[in-house]
């Protein structure tokens, strides 16, 4: 077993003991689950407006679910350690990232289906859902590590990221309804995230280091 | 296997936040050697071997060196080096045994019977965030014996350890540079290594 499959190993065992995910995924459920009873029943205002709302819960759920990604491996000297190892910090963040990104998605990919049916919005959503989370988790991850050192990290957190989700807010609602393009953005909101974020992230730890 | 690696720190300043923490060291270790760095809290021991593992920013010269032939840094920072420092450098989620099957995955070697050369074979089931601080520490060395690299930097590894934890850590020491392995200690209580040089520091 090479030293990267034991850190996704690693990760993974982690991931789903800190259960961050589970926050992630039960948020997105109960606040999509209590949505309708705010806006009422009309399915008319259900339909044009559910879609919306369900991508601004998606961002905070995502923001909730990664919170302290980063911090027990601060605070315990293991990121010293990985520093210390063949493995590039960035390709070990790019672990950690896609990681979360595998725990929170899979929870929401069964979520999301019954409530996007349930506001009577398309289910080509999920595939919308699919193609923007690993964007929205390698941004949030980002910011994540950034704030890791602070103290009430995860306010800051959701504060300092919700203006780069913007592309997922803009076109995620539209899936379905405006042909290719909604998903054809989203899909390039991802590449670049999974391109850039695993580098800032690594920076942004090794400044928590210093 | 022998270590045929040598250290050299030349005026060494590290900065931390900007500022120096600490001023002009100079030291060089041959094969075989170890150096205890020695002074008051916070005069800026363990900041020195952060600047070795290159954790720390510094200015001044560490040059890793074979004989004549100097090491590229980045290498033996990703192979040659282990920093055992008193955070651990351990996940407190995982049990003894799944920290010894991942170190051993990591660094490509079997952990075969490391956990019972540090007294914790009978704790393999429990995690480490539930250890007393003494078995983390012990745990914490399993890496030096999992993975051989000639360079150990041991921030004040004696801390926390009874009479015969510190048996092991200087069994370990004394092992290690029979192969000629080098080690940094940072240490500030009466703890001494015989035959190992002393550098007293002082905070810039």
């Amino acid at each position: 077993m090479s030293a990267r499959t034991a850190l996704i190993r690693r990760e993974a065992m982690l991931r789903a003991r800190q259960g961050g995910w589970v926050i992630g995924a039960g948020l997105f459920a109960a606040l999509g689950a209590l949505t309708p009873l705010a806006i009422g029943n009309d399915a008319e205002v259900l339909k044009a407006a559910g879609p919306g709302l369900l991508w601004i819960i998606l961002g905070l759920s995502v923001f909730l679910g990664v919170e302290g990604l980063f911090e027990d491996d601060l605070r315990s000297g293991v990121m010293e350690q990985l520093v210390l190892s063949p493995v590039s910090l960035a390709e070990a963040m790019l672990i950690k990232l896609a990681v979360a990104w595998v725990f929170l998605l899979v929870p929401l990919l069964v979520a999301a289906p019954m409530l996007l049916l349930a506001y009577g919005g398309s289910l080509l959503g999920v595939l919308a859902i699919l193609l923007a989370s690993p964007g929205l988790v390698f941004t949030a991850g980002t910011v994540g590590a950034l704030a890791s050192g602070q103290r009430r990290g995860a306010p800051l957190l959701v504060f300092c990221a919700l203006p780069l989700i913007i592309p997922a807010l803009v076109f995620g609602p539209q899936a379905g309804e405006a042909g290719l393009i909604p998903f054809l953005i989203l899909g390039a909101y991802s590449l670049q995230a999974i391109a850039i974020c695993p580098f800032l992230t690594s920076a942004a730890i090794r400044l928590q280091l210093n | 296997m022998a270590f045929e690696m040598s250290l050299s720190c030349d005026d060494v300043c590290v900065q931390r936040a900007g500022k120096d923490v600490l001023a002009g060291v100079s030291l060089s270790l041959a094969p075989g050697e170890a150096v205890m760095l020695r002074g008051p809290n916070g005069s800026g021991k363990t900041s020195m071997l952060r600047a070795v593992a290159g954790l720390a920013s510094f200015d001044g010269e560490i040059v890793f060196s074979r004989g004549v032939q100097v090491l590229d840094p980045a290498f033996i920072r990703a192979h040659e080096i282990h920093m055992v420092s008193p955070e651990g450098g351990l996940s407190p989620r995982l049990t003894v045994r799944e920290t010894a099957r991942f170190l051993g995955a990591f660094y490509g070697r079997d952990p075969g019977e490391s956990l019972g050369q540090l007294g914790l074979e009978k704790q393999g089931h429990l995690r480490v965030g539930d250890l007393s601080t003494g078995q983390r520490r012990r745990l914490s060395l399993l890496r030096l014996l999992i993975s051989p690299r000639a360079l150990w930097l041991l921030d004040e590894p004696f801390a926390a350890l009874d009479e015969e934890g510190k048996e092991i850590v200087r069994a370990l020491i004394d092992i290690h540079r029979a192969r000629g392995g080098l080690v940094m200690l940072a240490l500030h209580d009466r703890e001494a290594l015989p035959s190992a040089k002393t550098l007293f520091v002082e905070a810039a």
